[in-house]
Order: structure tokens, then sequence, then C-alpha cells
């Protein structure tokens, strides 16, 4: 059953897999591992938005970290400090704090100001990842508005072990190493990876500032990043499997000024993270228990030398979830729970008082599958902070089939997002937080159509979103700043993906195409906004992306050639026409290949980032690099007997 | 804290700093600046390299923005702190980007870029053809120094430590009075240099953290000073170390009366009448205004509006409030008449603080 289980899994996730890379031959091994002990809760939105960064992918992004995937892969809009600076990602138009990241369905955004960097996400130590836009995630919480990023962790149960390291270098003084060793049998399986990546990231950029424009040396931008991930799952009984997984990081990041400064900033942040998880799952003839208990922990001591200042932050998020997830009969499934998390932190600006938040939620959902011709699904969640109550969060959605090839579907949820703690608590700096603060809430309807025929994969998708009570901080009175819930948004547009794969013999051709126009507008502005802003797209928030991507595999080589196009983006709130960021098109090209001998393989991949040397910036005063290189050799062996 | 949310929080440490901005008129009394109109500082947000320079015609009284990336194609930096009109070219201050940028004010084209020597430079003096100064925080915000300014070659030829965020400037005869605003720190004194010998011959003791100066029509000094405000560990404010705003009159070297806010909250944009009868200042709630004769501090405001700086016309006295709603959407300025009704609202750049007039 336990087997039945995980193949479901797999098979789930690979009927999501909208952009799979299906009969593609990878030019690395990739061994067909699994969770054992994965929650259903994803599962019950019928048809989301749901793309799979596939194995392959993974792997040629080994040796960069999340923010680097999404830089060179188009995923989505990002917000970005430039390379080894703050990176969020940014769907459907919504904010930088509106997308969730769960490591093995944990939320591991940071309490404090609801970001999750990733640039802080090393990439080589989850064997996979997903992501999931728009608003159909209400059953993750918080958080999740614009939707939500899946970095899962699964092991091999083959009786044997394997072993994988890479090493890399590249431009702008860039190093990785990384290591992992994998063992395990039919009942137990663990692994362990470290990773290391050190970059003085001191690319050079052209300062259009100056007169004339300069080719000038990004300065104090160093980053190092330290990460261990452990984990073991077993199998105990034929009907029980546990895991227990680890990942502690420690990194240091040197933080730029501004391109418009004249000197290059003193400031430094270090993070230390511990992320602990344990996992059980029973399955009974009808019914599966989950659950998952997590500690996550992280230090954060920001110094700035030339501002003599110094914020030391700790924060700690203890996480019990419970899901109950029964088969009523054939065609209809259920599932309830609760999710429990303390949230408790210490931070200088907090003053003595050292805040902390409990918060549960219970959750219910339904999925009825009918027929081949239809499905439906709901669900409802509802969380206490406090005590207090939240915006009830439910979700509906439903699929209809035309033919075998063509289908319809549609989602409709409401969600919501936290005030974070800084936005509760700081105080300090002229700046003080506002503990009155409401949740953001946020509806969302789409509805998508769905072509599949022979080796074409096609969706298209409109949609339409309202972010009520925006949380900003803003001028408060005449001499201090203050969050406040400011202003009601509305997004809509459309998404478009299609892939098309083809075999010519040894060789195979992928392509992926995606398109989304998002207008983004401010629809109402309450108190202490600025009455300008109404019906003016988001600051920073492009209408128009996309990008190409186009894949050649031959005989264990395989070229790789992917371009994105980031429409041009308004640098303040009121769309002047004098703040504007220019759109630009990013090319970059891998190539590897493939050697296998016995138990061995070898990997060798080149990777061109932004072939055509283009100077642009995602946010000004924080531009990207040009024309930069990286070589990387990776090592695999195994022993498995059907390795 | 994520780095996003200290960049956030930085900039808002900044532009509580930066709050009591004076703007700054043009020294050049004789040739009626303002007549023609005058130009509007936009700071901008910071870190977004947005800041900007408008042009109020008085002719058409119509506001023309972004003047200068107009004209010259480029950005003109991150935080533009003032600007000054001096012998028909414009000094703008860019604080941010360290840097002063120099133009024609009849076409708005870039003469020079003083950029060596100069690290968080805040406001502009003429004193000759040939000399300027420029008061300048420092790199850390508390070594404050004044940059002495060839102005024929645009370049630092002297730097004259001063005290903690030498701010706003005055130049009498060859004396040239700086108010250490304290910076990121603290200060509360008035330096005295001698634009000849390019020496501090004295030092007033006024308020905590003057940031503006201004001289009446009796030859008083006037000092604005912000007051400071002194947090416990816990961050809640230490009433019993903070002080309130004050205003200094300095009367042959000494200070002869100080004028006590009664709240805690900055004090400053010191500015006058074209008569120099009359002082204008923020406070709290708007703009207050006082006559030379004033022995006590104005119990209300004279208009009640949260301007984020104010600038007096000195060719008709009208008073120019400049207003933030945020830092990332553009702002406005409201000419008010000299009985503060409002005569019209132009939109301009984001953070305007201040004026120059032509």
């Amino acid at each position: 059953m336990i087997r039945h289980t995980a193949i479901v899994v797999n098979v789930l996730l690979l009927l999501y897999n909208i952009s799979s890379a299906q009969g593609r031959k990878d030019s690395t091994i990739v061994l067909q591992s699994v969770t054992i002990t994965q929650s259903q809760l994803r599962t019950f939105v019928v048809e989301p938005n749901y793309l799979l960064l596939d194995s392959s992918t993974l792997s040629l992004s080994r040796t960069g970290t999340l923010a680097d995937l999404f830089r060179k892969q188009g995923y989505g809009h990002i917000r970005s400090y430039g390379p080894g600076g703050l990176t969020a990602p940014a769907f459907r138009g919504s904010g930088s704090s509106h997308t969730s990241v769960l490591w093995n369905g944990i939320n591991i955004g940071s309490p404090l100001n609801g970001q999750n960097d990733m640039s802080l996400i090393p990439m080589s130590i989850f064997q996979t990842a997903s992501l999931q836009s728009g608003g159909n995630s209400s059953l993750s919480g918080s958080g999740a508005i614009g939707g939500y990023i899946n970095l899962d962790n699964t092991v091999n149960f083959q009786r044997g072990i394997s072993a994988s390291s890479s090493i890399a270098m590249g431009s702008f003084g860039t190093r990785f190493i990384d290591a992992s060793v994998t063992a395990g049998s039919e009942r137990i399986a663990g692994s362990v990876h470290a990773v290391s990546s050190i970059s003085d990231n001191n690319y050079k950029y052209l300062n259009s500032d100056k007169i004339p424009a300069t080719l000038q040396r990004r300065e104090h931008s160093k980053f190092e990043m330290h990460s261990l991930l452990s984990q073991v799952q077993a199998r105990l009984t034929h009907r029980d499997a546990i895991s227990i997984r680890s990942w502690i990081q420690n990194s240091t990041y040197l933080i730029p000024n501004p391109t418009s400064f004249t000197y290059p900033g003193e400031a430094d942040e270090s993070n230390e993270i511990g992320r602990y998880m344990f996992e059980w799952k029973h399955n009974a003839s009808s019914m599966t228990i989950h659950t998952s208990t997590a500690l996550l922990t992280q230090r954060l001591l920001y110094n700035d030398r030339a501002k003599f200042e110094v914020s030391n932050n700790t924060f700690n998020s203890f996480v019990q979830n419970l899901e109950v997830n029964g088969q009523i009969n054939p065609t209809i499934q259920m599932i309830g729970g609760a999710h429990y998390n303390l949230e408790t932190s210490r931070v200088d600006q907090f003053g003595t008082d050292n805040p902390k938040r409990n918060r549960i939620a219970f959750f219910y959902g339904a999925k009825f599958e009918h027929s081949w011709r239809y499905n439906f699904a709901f669900t409802l969640r509802e969380e206490l902070v406090d005590g207090n109550t939240t915006p009830i969060a439910p979700s509906v959605s439903g699929l209809f089939r035309i033919d075998s090839s063509f289908h319809l579907s549609a989602k409709a949820t409401r969600n919501y997002r936290l005030p974070t703690l800084n936005d509760l608590y700081w105080l300090g700096g002229g700046t003080k937080g506002n503990p009155d603060l409401k949740p953001e809430v946020g509806w969302s309807e789409e509805i998508s159509a769905t072509y599949r025929r022979g080796n074409f994969d096609s969706r298209i998708t409109a949609f339409n979103s309202i972010i009520d009570d925006w949380i900003i901080w803003n001028p408060s009175g005449s001499y201090s700043y203050s969050p406040q819930n400011i202003k009601k948004v509305w997004s809509r547009g459309i998404e478009f993906q299609g892939t098309y794969h083809r075999s010519f013999g040894r060789a195979s051709l992928h392509t992926i195409a995606r398109y989304s126009m998002s207008v983004s507008t401010n629809k109402r502005i309450y108190s202490n906004g600025n009455p300008n802003e109404i019906d003016k797209q988001l600051i920073l928030t492009p209408r128009d992306e996309f990008s190409l991507l186009g894949e050649l595999t031959f005989n264990g080589f395989a070229l790789r050639v992917d371009g994105s196009y980031t429409g041009r983006q308004f640098n303040d709130t009121d769309n002047s026409p004098y703040n504007i960021v220019p759109a630009y098109f990013i090319t970059n090209a891998w190539a590897s290949k493939n050697f296998e001998l016995h138990r061995f393989s070898v990997v060798l991949m080149f990777e061109v980032g932004n072939i055509f040397n283009i100077n642009y910036v995602a946010r000004p005063g924080y531009p990207n690099p040009g024309s930069n290189f990286k070589i990387a050799l990776t090592l695999n062996f195994n022993n498995y007997k059907h390795g | 804290m994520a780095k996003l949310s200290k960049v956030f929080f930085l900039r808002y440490l900044a532009i509580s700093f930066l709050f009591l901005v004076a703007c700054n008129d043009d020294d050049n009394i004789g040739n009626k600046p303002g007549t023609e109109g005058f130009y509007v500082v936009n700071e901008g947000g910071f870190g977004n390299g947005n800041s900007s320079i408008s042009f109020f015609d008085k002719q058409t009284n119509q506001v023309v923005n972004d003047v200068f990336k107009f004209v010259n194609y480029r950005s003109l930096g991150d935080q533009s702190q003032s600007m000054t009109v001096f012998n028909d070219k414009g000094y703008i201050v860019v604080q941010g980007s360290g840097k002063v940028e120099v133009i024609n004010t009849t076409d708005n084209k870039s003469i020079a870029t003083i950029e060596d020597g100069i690290e968080s430079p805040r406001y502009f003096v003429g004193a000759s053809n040939s000399k300027g100064f420029v008061s300048d925080w420092g790199i850390d915000g508390v070594s404050g120094t004044v940059k002495v300014l060839d102005l024929n070659t645009n370049t630092v030829v002297k730097s004259i430590p001063v005290g903690k965020g030498p701010n706003r400037m005055m130049l009498n005869d060859d004396l040239l009075y700086v108010a250490n605003g304290g910076g990121y720190d603290y200060d509360n004194t008035v330096v005295v240099i001698n634009i000849n010998s390019e020496d501090v011959v004295f030092t007033y003791t006024v308020g905590d953290n003057p940031n503006s100066i201004q001289m009446d029509n009796t030859g008083a000094i006037w000092v604005a000073s912000s007051g400071r405000t002194v947090y416990n560990e816990d961050y809640s404010v230490n009433e019993e170390e903070s002080t309130t705003g004050s205003l200094s009159k300095i009367v042959g070297g000494a200070e002869v009366l100080r004028l006590t806010a009664p709240e805690l909250g900055g004090l400053g944009s010191l500015d006058r009448s074209p008569d120099s009868k009359t002082l204008y200042f923020l406070y709290l709630d708007g703009i207050y205004t006082i006559t030379m004769s004033a022995t006590q501090f104005p119990t209300k405001a004279f208009v009640t509006k949260p301007y984020y700086g104010i600038a007096v016309n000195p060719s008709d006295g009208m008073i120019i409030g400049c207003l933030a709603p945020n830092f990332s959407s553009a702002g406005s300025i409201e000419i008010l008449d000299e009985n503060g009704v409002s005569q019209g609202n132009y939109t301009v750049g984001i953070g305007p603080n201040g004026c120059a007039f032509k």
C-alpha cells in the first residue's frame, strides 16, 4: 500500500507536469527517487497551474540558487536586487511577499518580513521542485496569495548506494562544490548533501549615470553560502512510514549600495538557518494519516559599519501539522486536519518585548471524480491567530473534458496574508509598527483551456484577482513611518504555456514557450495613500513577460537555449513617464555532455549567461552582469542493481 | 530582518533624518531671484536613483518635470537634497550619489559634475565667482565637513571639519554660518567660517540638532533646531533625555533668545519673507510663523498641512509648500499667498523637499 501511495504521488506529479520534458532523455543520471510521506494537500485542487521543475532542469541549475533558476528560466516575475541580493518571486502582478516557499510542505518564509529570499536557497539539495501560480493555494495558508513554490526531498528506495559530486567555476570569482551520498534498501533510505558556494560577484556593469557612461565593477557584493541537508526515510511497517530531515545553512552576504551611490557600502548580513522536520504517514485501508513536525530557526545579523548600525534578529517557528485523508468511495476523496504554528522572535528593534504568535488553522477539502469528463474539488480553511479569527479561505476548482485532448478548468479562491511581525512590532529609526493592521485579503478567479495532443501540450489561462487592504509603509503623521492597510489592487490578465516535443531517432527536441500579461492596478486608495495612484500599474510590475526555451539532445549531448523577455516597468507608483525601467530580453545557453562508464557517469557542462551582453536592471540601482560563463563537472556513481 | 526589509528601514531611517529639510533659497539678493520661476527639488525614493528637478515657470504658471534628464539624457541620481542658483548656474546637491551637478540655468544642460572629494553633501552656498561651499555629512553621517569648491575648475580644494551633520548654511559678508544638524548622531552647534581664511572662527551653542539659519531685517540670526529624540532600550521614547525643537536668536555673537517648541517633533525648513520681517518654519502639523519681535513660540499653525518642505519666493513672498505623500509616487507643490491661501497646486516629482529661485 505504501509503495502504491508513493507511486500514486509520482503519477499525480507527472500528470500535473504541464511542462515536463516528456520522453526526454536527460543527459545526467536521474534516479527514480520518491518521498513516502508526502502530504496530499496540494492535490486538492483540480488542474492547478502547476509547473514541475524536472530533474533535468534542476540538474542544470545544480550549481546555483533558486534565484538563479528563476532569473534564467523566466518562471514568473522576480523582484531582485541583482545577483547575491534579495530576490523574491511574484506571480500574476502580486507583491514580493505574496508567494510562499514550502520545504516538503512546510512554509519557510520569514515571519519577520514575510519575504522568501530565493538567493538563500541552493538548488542542488533538492530533488524535485514545483511552482504553482495563482491564488488556488488557499490550503497553504497565509501568504500564498500569488502562488507558492515547493521544494521537496526524495530518496531512492533501492538497495545500494550512490554518490555524486560537482565542482563549478564561473565568472566573477564564482566557485561551487557539492557532494552527496545516498544509501538505501527497500525499507530505508537516506542521503546527506553538502554544498558550498562562494562568489566575489564583482561583475562589470555600465553605469549610465556617469558622463560618459562608464564601465564599472560592482563592489562590496561578495557572498558565500554553506549548506548541509540530511534525510532518512523509512518504511517501518507495511502501513507506516517516516521521514526525518534537517537543513542547516550558514551564509554571509555583503550588501552593496545602489549604483547611484558613489561609495559601495559597508553593510553585510549573516544568516544561520536550522530547519528540522519529522513526518509520519500511516496508511489504513481507505485512509491515510499524515503528521509533520518542524522546527525552523534563523538568526540574522545585520551590520552596517558605515552607519554604526547593528541589528540582531532571531526568530523560530514550531510547526505541527495533522491531516487525515480518506477515500470515501471510488469517486470521492476527503481531507481534513489542522496546522499549528508558534512563531517567536527576538529582534533588537522590537525592544524588550519578544513577540510571539500562536496560529492554528483547521482545514477541510473534498475531491469528486465522478467521471472521466467531470472533476470537482473544494476546500475550506480557517485560521485563528492568538485566538482571533482571520478571513475564511475557501476554494473551488473544477474540470470539464471536452474530449481526450481538450479540457476546460476553472477555480475561485479567497486567500489572505497576515501582517508580518515587523509590520506589527517594529520600533525605531523614526518608524513604528502598527498592531492594528488587518490581514490582506485576496479573491481570485481563473479559467483555463488545455489542449494536449501528441507531442504538443498547451494551456491558456485568464485570471482575475483582487487583493484588498494591501499593507504599505507610508509616512504617518508628519514625522514617522508606519504600515497601514493602504489599498485595493486589481490584477487581471492571461497566461499561456505551450510545449512541443519530438524525437528524431537518437535525437530529441523539446521546446517551451510562455507568455503572461498581468495588468495590476490600484483600484482603491484608502486614507493616507496617494489618490494619484488609482488605476495605475503597480511599481516594478511588468505587464508583459514571455520566455522561449529550446533543448536538443543527442547521444548524451544536450544543448539548451532560452530567452526571456521582461516588459517595461514603472519605477514609481503613479506611472509617470520619467521613471521607467526599460524592457529587456536576456538569452542564456547551456551545453552538456554525459559520459557513461559502467557505474560511473561524468557530466561536463558549460553555461553562458546573458549571451548578448545586455545591460539591464530589474530594479534601478542594482544592475545585472553582462555575459558570464560557468563550467561544471559532475561525477556520479551508483551500485544499484537497477541503476 | 532580511535584506530588502533592511534597505526598506534604512530608507526610513535616512528619511527621518532628512525630514528636517530646509528649502534653500537663493542668496543672490538684488537679482530678484524667483522672478522667472523656480526649480523644485524632488529627492526621489532612497536607493532608487529617481531624484529629479522640476521647473515652475511663473509666466505660464506651469510646471515642467524632470528637466535635468530631459536635456542631459541621464538620471540626476539618488536623493537630491537641495539646489541653489548662483551666477546663472544651478548647483544641485545630490546626497545619495555623493555629487554636485552643475547646470546652466538657461537651458538646464550639465556643465560639470563635482564628485571627487564629496561624500554625502547637503547644501551649496556660492561666495564669489571662484568660490563656493558645500556642507557634507561624510560617509558615516557624523564626520561633517564643509568643502571649499573652486567654481572655475569645479573641484574640491579644501575640506574644513565642522561637526556632525552640517546642514544649511548662510553667508553674511565674509562669514559662513553652518548649522550642524547632527547627521546620524547629535550636535548642537553653529560654526562660523571665515570664507577668506577658510577656517572656523567661532562656534555657537544652540538647541539640539540645528538645521537651518536665516537673518532677519535687524541683523539678528535665527537658527531652527529640530530637537533630539532619545530612545530607551526598548525603543520607547526617553522623555527625560529627549528635547523639543527650538528657535534660537543670536545677536552680537550671543544667543539672546530661545523659543522652545512644546512637543517633540521635528522643526525646520526655516525661511523668511522678502522683507526679512517674518520667519516661516515647519513644525508638527504644518507651517508656523513668527515675527522678529516674537518672544514666545507660536501656539498654532499658520497653515495646517503635512508639508515635507517649504520655501518662500524672494520675488513675491509666495510660500511654496512641498507635499510628498510617499516616496514612490509624484508629489506636488502648493503655492500659498502671504495669508496662507492656496493659489494653486502642481504635480512635481517624487519627494519634493524644496526650491531654488531663478
